[in-house]
């Protein structure tokens, strides 16, 4: 990463920033609307379930048990045809056996756990939602004409209605991602360019003046190193005149200059 | 100029090369200004079109209801009709129908059309309502229609709803890639060059014992790599001077005078002193920045506030319903926890470093939220929040004493009150992220997946900040020692900064704002999402200033008045009330409180060690912090309980007026107090 021309580290950075941006915005719009529209559908199928637990209480009011109220029958299965997208409806009495079902293999069967009141929801909730995976799941509590649970109805409905509205808005949304980012990354990439233009050719006269062969730039110092030039000039001076002093105080040990001079050409 | 290493001052480096800070700061501010302008481009387009999609994709979908009810009147009314009732004679259309109108809202009327016969419950609107047509089956090829008239304004409503929904979207955005682009902006440009100036600076003072580490290959990389280069060059020939004065020495010994007098002038250049001949020169100290505490905060306080928006119904359900104080327990729990562990945080800071306890802290933040996840009663959960509030603790006291550490070691101009604006910044901006995201993120994996995701991102933050900060920070800020709460408690000037600054600021913060205005919004008929936005106003408004704030701490060096003023400005906002509307002094005094607590939060922790620097010499300035933090946490608790308190007493108009005058007078006394101390 470190052998990258800066400007292009710099284009990264702010490619990486913007496809962060825009995977967060795609990505929390289609949640957000998936809620408002699963919220929406709950209501529809919502009204469903409380209108017939309506017309279920309508019956037990006359005094009815709820096993015998062989009419719900036909009345779920009406309401199952009326209402696209409902994929079953079920009615369970208190201890959780299903009375009458669309799915004629339910009935009889305990209601699955998961399509009854949340775990530790008192008896007498009204409504209750759920999702079961492959549907979506409302429910709606009946009570009898003494306010106790009586039972309730479930709803089961489709969630491909949901799924079909959700990909295309996706689907619109990624195109217009994708379309963006490659217009913003090459704008990008330009400005990463032009930003560093000036910061990497000062690098470069510096790092530049440094390889002099000599070790002294031809000309003045490159702007904003003068005090690091003027202190290697300095220290060299220093060392230079400490190294002539010495090869003069040490002319007559011939061997320690052989020396120095090998270390020196090293 | 020429003088040893010891003399050189951190500080002082941009002064010796003024020409790299500023083209860092030139690089810095068009990065920021370029992905900014791009990210909002960008991002503007999308939702744009998500806006556009949901127009045409979910607004069908909200007709649908009415529909429905249209379905099941219809129903009835053809079964009816089926019983051999002929349609004009129907009796009791009006109950029937104005039983289904009444109590929904979202129907304005409802009108049934049948041959012969019409009857019409409500008044329809003109123009904008959507008509509902549901046909009604009276057999024998006779037909008729139920018109059910949909209030625009719930479509409308709605529509505005989503709107806002995306712009909140957007913001999110744009925060949380702000604060990606901080991290990486720090790491990609300012690293670099300001390792070029760092090294340039040191050569410059006459320090050749330093040496850049891990040299790229980029241009900054080959710069530093040549000077380098100069550095062991100037060693080398160091090394070969003292050598060569060794050996004039022994062969001539008459020359050692003149020998040693050369080798001292060599040595006076600021060589490594201990470096024998084949010793390496000296490396570069890590570089320290507020940026580097910034990003593992951020990615922290994300992590924390996922969970805000459902804690109290995520602790109701594991109750089961069946105990009123189950909903406001668990944050009880997590604000009592932080208050009493961030004193203990504070030492923890002395012996390990920010560094340290921010990676530590990570692991209880992570632990609770797993605990969190797996919670089957609402004993466990508590105990989950109290494991997560000692994270949260230890977490926050770390990277104030990190932040309160770095402006000393890093640029001159990064002054310790911006250096603390980057804490509250990273944290409102995690606070808000946080607090969007995990809304919709519980929605789509539950509240344990949610939790789970904490863990995770918590777990990051941690990794985060071994990986990218100064081991080393923090450790002054924390000298602890015995009776140090009593001896904070004991300054003047601490105690005012405490009991007429931090406790009414908080007071205000949670009775007002997160108290009162909802309730006394939804009075007015706002809904959920309505009085979301104009709650989250405060957090919005306060980002605005936190950066004025610290400039007022640096720059003018009045941190005291900024904290005064602030807490005179929300007072006045709350009296507000008293005189307009209550539709427009609520979320007006809600954008003033936020914009004054803005100006005032970076300010009341730059202020810490300029008001006691003694206490701080005795203690270490974070423990100070810790202290701060539990008044903080007093005024938190006590603010929902006065405020309910007093609503229930006087009425909302009242109740709000009390916590102004509060504030006011608080104002007024730290003033006072402020400067005498």
């Amino acid at each position: 990463m470190n052998a990258v021309p800066f400007a292009a580290r710099l284009a990264a950075v702010m490619v990486a920033v913007l496809l962060a941006a825009s995977a967060l915005t795609v990505s929390m719009d289609y949640l957000r609307f998936r809620r408002v529209l699963r919220t929406q559908a709950d209501l529809v199928y919502q009204f469903v379930a409380n209108d017939l637990a309506g017309a279920i209480e309508d019956s037990l009011n006359l005094g009815l048990p709820l096993a015998a109220l062989q009419a719900t029958e036909q009345l779920i299965g009406r309401r199952r045809a009326a209402e696209a997208g409902t994929l079953g409806i079920g009615v369970f009495d208190p201890a959780g056996a299903v009375l009458f079902d669309t799915d004629r293999f339910r009935v009889g069967n305990l209601l699955p756990p998961e399509w009854d009141r949340p775990r530790g929801a008192p008896g007498s909730q009204t409504e209750w939602r759920a999702d079961l995976g492959d549907a979506y799941l409302v429910g709606a509590g009946i009570t009898n004409a003494f306010g106790q649970p009586a039972g309730g109805v479930v709803v089961r409905y489709d969630p491909a209605g949901i799924e079909t509205r959700m990909n295309a808005i996706l689907l619109a949304m990624l195109r217009t991602a994708l379309l963006a980012l490659a217009g913003a990354g090459a704008l990008a990439a330009a400005a990463a360019v032009l930003l560093t233009r000036r910061h990497a050719a000062w690098l470069a006269r510096a790092t530049a003046q440094l390889d002099a062969p000599t070790g002294v730039p031809a000309g003045p110092p490159v702007p904003g190193t003068e005090a690091v030039m003027a202190a290697i000039a300095h220290t060299g001076a220093v060392l230079d005149a400490a190294e002539a002093e010495l090869m003069r105080l040490g002319l007559g040990a011939p061997d320690a200059d052989a020396n120095g001079g090998a270390q020196r050409a090293a | 100029m020429q003088t040893g290493a010891r003399s050189v001052r951190p500080d002082a480096i941009s002064d010796v090369i003024p020409g790299a800070a500023a083209m860092e700061r030139r690089l810095i501010l068009g990065v920021a200004g370029v992905t900014l302008l791009l990210l909002v481009g960008v991002t503007g387009v999308i939702s744009r079109t998500a806006l556009r999609s949901f127009e045409q994709e979910v607004r069908p979908e909200m007709g649908r209801e009415a529909a429905a009810i249209g379905a099941a009147a219809a129903a009835q009314i053809e079964r009816a009709v089926a019983l051999g009732v002929p349609p004009d004679r129907l009796q009791g259309l009006e109950p029937f129908l104005g039983g289904i109108l009444a109590g929904r809202p979202m129907l304005d009327s409802i009108t049934l059309d049948l041959p012969g016969a019409r009857t019409q419950v409500g008044t329809p609107r003109a123009g904008r309502a959507q008509d509902i047509a549901v046909p009604v089956r009276l057999g024998a090829g006779a037909a008729g229609t139920l018109h059910l008239g949909v209030n625009p304004q719930r479509l409308e409503r709605s529509a505005r709803d989503s709107k806002w929904d995306i712009a909140v979207v957007l913001l999110v955005a744009l925060l949380a890639t702000v604060e990606v682009l901080a991290l990486l902006a720090d790491r990609t440009v300012s690293l670099p060059l300001r390792r070029v100036e760092r090294l340039q600076g040191r050569i410059a003072a006459g320090d050749w014992a330093v040496r850049a580490q891990a040299v790229g290959g980029d241009a900054a990389g080959r710069y530093l790599a040549r000077l380098n280069g100069v550095v062991r060059r100037m060693n080398e020939r160091r090394r070969h001077v003292a050598w060569l004065a060794g050996e004039v020495m022994r062969e001539a010994p008459e020359a050692r005078g003149p020998a040693r007098a050369a080798l001292a002038r060599v040595e006076a250049q600021g060589f490594a002193q201990a470096a024998g001949f084949d010793a390496p020169v000296g490396r570069e100290a890590p570089l320290r920045s507020p940026a580097t505490a910034r990003a593992p905060l951020f990615l922290y306080v994300l992590a924390e506030q996922l969970s805000t928006s459902f804690v109290p119904i995520y602790a109701r359900s594991l109750d089961g319903g069946g105990w009123a104080l189950a909903a406001g327990l668990p944050v009880a729990v997590f604000a009592g926890v932080v208050a009493l562990a961030s004193p203990s945080g504070a030492g923890l800071v002395g012996q390990r470093g920010a560094r340290g306890v921010l990676a530590l802290g990570c692991v209880p933040a992570a632990a609770g939220y797993l605990l969190a996840a797996a919670a089957e009663s609402i004993g466990v959960f508590m105990l989950a929040r109290a494991v997560s509030a000692v994270g949260y603790a230890l977490i926050t006291i770390a990277c104030q004493a990190y932040l309160v550490d770095a402006p000393g070691d890093t640029r001159g101009e990064v002054g310790r009150g911006r250096s603390m604006a980057v804490f509250v910044m990273a944290a409102m901006t995690g606070a808000l992220c946080g607090t969007a995201i995990g809304s919709v993120l519980a929605d789509r994996v539950g509240y344990g997946g949610t939790f789970l995701v904490s863990a995770a991102l918590s777990l990051a933050a941690g990794v985060l900040a071994l990986r990218t900060m100064d081991g080393a920070a923090g450790r002054r800020a924390a000298v602890a020692g015995s009776g140090a709460w009593r001896a904070a408690m004991a300054h003047r000037g601490f105690r005012a900064l405490v009991l007429c600054a931090a406790v009414p600021a908080k007071l205000v913060l949670t009775g007002f704002v997160f108290t009162l205005c909802p309730l006394v919004l939804l009075g007015l008929g706002d809904t959920q999402p309505e009085i979301g936005r104009q709650v989250m106003l405060y957090a919005g408004a306060m980002l605005l200033t936190v950066r004025a704030g610290a400039w007022v701490a640096d720059r003018v060096g009045a941190p005291a008045a900024a904290i005064a003023w602030a807490g005179a400005a929300s007072g006045v906002a709350l009296l507000l009330p008293l005189v307009l509307p209550l539709a427009v002094a609520v979320p007006v005094a809600i954008a003033v409180v936020g914009l004054a607590q803005g100006v005032a939060s970076a300010p009341m922790l730059a202020v810490v060690p300029a008001l006691c620097p003694a206490l701080v010499a005795r203690v270490g300035v974070a423990p100070l912090y810790g202290y701060l933090r539990v008044g903080e946490r007093i005024g938190s608790i006590a603010g929902p309980l006065v405020a309910a308190g007093l609503a229930a007493a006087a009425g909302f108009t009242a109740a709000v007026a009390v916590l102004g005058a509060v504030s006011l007078v608080s104002a007024g006394a730290y003033w006072v107090v402020g400067r005498r101390a």
